[in-house]
């Protein structure tokens, strides 16, 4: 059995977007939507971390961090990314500080769109994204 | 044997009880009871990770930690339950445990880790002499230093009970003595850099002790001579530590040296003189 499924561990990296993402990844651990119900902890290290949540575009200065980030998490690893600057580089596309959405350097399983997603849909995206890893 | 068997229950429980009380005081639902099992069955079946910088050593750290904390629990006099240690192996396995949580620090070549290492060092300079003077003062009360049965309430015993809670609290790495795990500022302290399995027998033994603690403290301060009482109070012991962990913020590093040095360790030396006067 994969016990992966039923304690996640989210590490949560912010490759250089406006903190809207973020407000509602937090928002999740809050009262009303409340993931460690579910197991979900927020954990400050990514050696912890099973699921790695990539927010923003990925600029050029956090593009080799994002990726020594990914390297230093443990198998197996799921990475989600959040909202329309993950998916796609959003309203910064082809600026000149962007380096290209997140998934030209790491593979990633599960894309939640929005800008910025709403809790339900971050909560639902990691479920896929646990349903996938089967 | 059986010790060991119900300590290891009760650091699971209690773990349960940690978060679910602390889910319950933010108007939160909490994790489910089985929560804590789950996440340490998910560590083991993970990738065993360490930097290349790192020394290898540390993968036996989670080990030797695990061994002193089953060590103190295989061995503990718990209400009727027959068992003995010397108190002279129950501090040294004690302060074991805090050197191990250095060790995994200084080792595991992490800026998070050695600043978590030198706090942790810092605090257990602080809280390791009213922590040892609490257990003294009852060997000096009970007149011999095994400790094979509890010992009854003593009102003699009061100034050392307060100094040992608040070591214990300080051991426990519970706020407001959280400052060498301080998860806002350095991720999780020494912990840091552990990964998969050598992070869930960590996880174990920190969990252990923090119930391990608590009989220590039932058993030398509220002792009765039956099983049952001894782990409910246990329980108690810890649901208050818990309980202050939620209303209290972080002490700074100096504050804490300064509350101690102040406060805690004079008061742990009274209650020695006290117990000393006391069977004169």
């Amino acid at each position: 059995m994969d016990f992966i499924k039923k304690s996640p561990w989210i590490y949560h990296l912010n490759t250089g977007g406006c903190i809207g993402c973020d407000l509602e990844l937090i928002a999740c651990i809050t009262p009303k939507y409340d993931i460690e119900r579910l197991g979900c902890l927020l954990k400050g290290s990514p050696r912890h971390a099973d699921i790695l949540v990539v927010t923003g575009p990925l600029t050029r200065q956090t593009r080799d961090r994002a990726k020594r980030i990914y390297d230093q998490m443990p198998k197996k690893k799921i990475v989600v990314a959040l909202g329309s600057c993950g998916i796609t580089g959003g309203i910064f596309k082809e600026s000149y500080c962007e380096a290209g959405p997140i998934d030209k350097d790491i593979h990633v399983d599960i894309y939640v769109p929005g800008c910025p997603p709403r809790p339900e849909a971050i909560i639902y995206g990691i479920k896929k994204a646990l349903e996938k890893l089967q | 044997m059986i010790q060991l068997a119900v300590t290891l229950v009760s650091a699971i429980f209690l773990i349960w009880l940690e978060r679910k009380i602390k889910a319950r005081s933010q108007y939160r639902i909490g994790p489910p009871i089985y929560q804590p099992i789950l996440d340490l069955a998910k560590l083991f079946q993970k990738q065993n990770l360490r930097s290349s910088l790192s020394n290898p050593l540390m993968n036996f750290l989670p080990l030797i930690s695990l061994l002193a904390v089953a060590l103190i629990a295989y061995s503990l006099p718990l209400g009727n339950l027959g068992g003995s240690i010397d108190i002279i192996s129950l501090i040294f396995l004690f302060a074991l445990t805090s050197l191990i949580y250095v060790f995994a620090g200084l080792l595991s070549y992490s800026h998070y880790g050695f600043v978590g290492a030198k706090r942790e060092l810092i605090q257990f300079f602080a809280f390791e002499i009213p922590f040892a003077f609490g257990i003294f003062s009852v060997a000096i009360l009970a007149g011999t230093i095994y400790f094979y049965h509890p010992f009854p309430f003593s009102i003699v015993l009061i100034p050392s009970m307060i100094a040992f809670y608040i070591a214990g609290l300080a051991k426990l790495r519970r706020s407001p003595f959280d400052i060498p795990n301080a998860e806002q500022e350095i991720v999780a302290g020494a912990l840091t850099e552990f990964s998969g399995p050598s992070l869930s027998v960590f996880l174990l033994s920190e969990w252990m002790e923090a119930f391990v603690i608590c009989s220590v403290f039932v058993d030398l301060f509220f002792g009765f001579n039956d099983a049952l009482i001894s782990v409910a109070l246990s329980y108690m012991v810890f649901i208050s530590f818990i309980l202050i962990d939620v209303v209290t913020p972080r002490a700074r590093l100096d504050n804490m040296i300064n509350f101690f040095r102040k406060f805690v360790i004079p008061l742990s030396v009274f209650g020695v003189v006290l117990c000393y006067l006391w069977t004169l």
